[in-house]
């Protein structure tokens, strides 16, 4: 394979001084695991252990059921959900919300 | 040593947390274009566009390109947007303009002073992975929810996260009536 180094292009590349990364670390969210309390105006309020989580849903959130598209229609008072929302934020948009049972453990999915 | 000069001085330093500027990422990709030899960027790809095909670049991409492209090509995880440069949307024109050969290279040779690491190793069949994720890389832009879910099967997790997401669909099952914290990561 024939390569074109040249001066130029080790000058231009100099220019970026970035050095290659190490992965030492997994790309992360925050775990909101509850029950749903309420779900108003795009925000989804989630009953857990520690106290009520506030979530807002935009229109990049996917929400699933079962690995299947679900919708925010779904989010009911008493589903049990897990919501991921991008580590450390402060906005806490949903990326993603998995539905699952309702808190009695019927499940309310097929 | 002039320019690292200039950046330490312009109070950037070597810091990765900035976003690069206009002129370096113009710079990075005339330097990769002019370095790319020519007969890499107009080689086809030798792998049909199967349905197979796909499915076995979309499961080496979960497997070898999450961490720091997201099962979408986004770019979007902890990794990707910490890389200096930050890891691409590669569903956007900038990386889906480029032709098979140059995405090809790119995979086999890496892209130096990037996170970008050379995967190629010189066999037949890691050429034939590549040439998969070649076709992959196109699809980007189509991925579905469903496809984007059965990626993170095979999304590589510590034992520590297998066993939280274990935890997790026990919960949603209402196997576990157990409600934590959000204080738990995961990828």
């Amino acid at each position: 394979m024939k390569r074109r180094p040249s001066i130029i292009i080790t000058s231009l590349l100099g220019l970026l001084l970035a050095c290659a990364a190490q992965v030492f670390a997994h790309g992360g969210f925050d775990h909101v695991t509850g029950t749903v309390q309420k779900l108003e105006n795009s925000v989804l309020t989630v009953k857990t252990a520690k106290g009520d989580v506030a979530v807002t849903l935009d229109a990049k959130t996917e929400i699933t059921r079962d690995d299947k598209p679900a919708q925010a229609a779904d989010l009911k008072p008493g589903v049990r959900v897990v919501v991921d929302v991008p580590e450390g934020s402060k906005t806490k948009v949903a990326h993603s919300i998995k539905v699952g049972a309702t808190k009695a453990g019927a499940a309310t999915h097929k | 040593m002039a320019a690292g000069l200039i950046l330490v001085r312009s109070g950037r330093g070597f810091s990765a947390r900035e976003q690069p500027t206009a002129m370096e990422t113009w710079v990075a990709q005339k330097s990769r274009a002019l370095a790319m030899p020519a007969e890499a960027k107009s080689r086809m790809n030798p792998i049909g566009n199967s349905p197979e095909a796909l499915v076995e670049g979309r499961a080496h991409w979960a497997d070898h390109c999450f961490s720091c492209h997201a099962n979408d090509g986004s770019g979007s995880t902890t990794l990707g947007k910490s890389l200096y440069p930050p890891a691409p949307d590669m569903r956007l024109p900038a990386t889906q303009q480029l032709t098979d050969g140059e995405l090809f290279y790119i995979i086999q040779n890496g892209i130096r002073l990037t996170g970008m690491p050379a995967w190629g190793t010189g066999t037949a069949k890691d050429e034939e992975d590549s040439w998969k994720l070649v076709h992959f890389i196109r699809y980007l832009p189509q991925i579905t929810l469903e496809e984007k879910k059965a990626m993170e099967k095979l999304n590589p997790k510590s034992a520590d996260e297998i066993a939280e997401e274990q935890e997790e669909e026990r919960f949603l099952r209402g196997e576990d009536s157990h409600e934590t914290t959000p204080e738990h990561h995961h990828h």
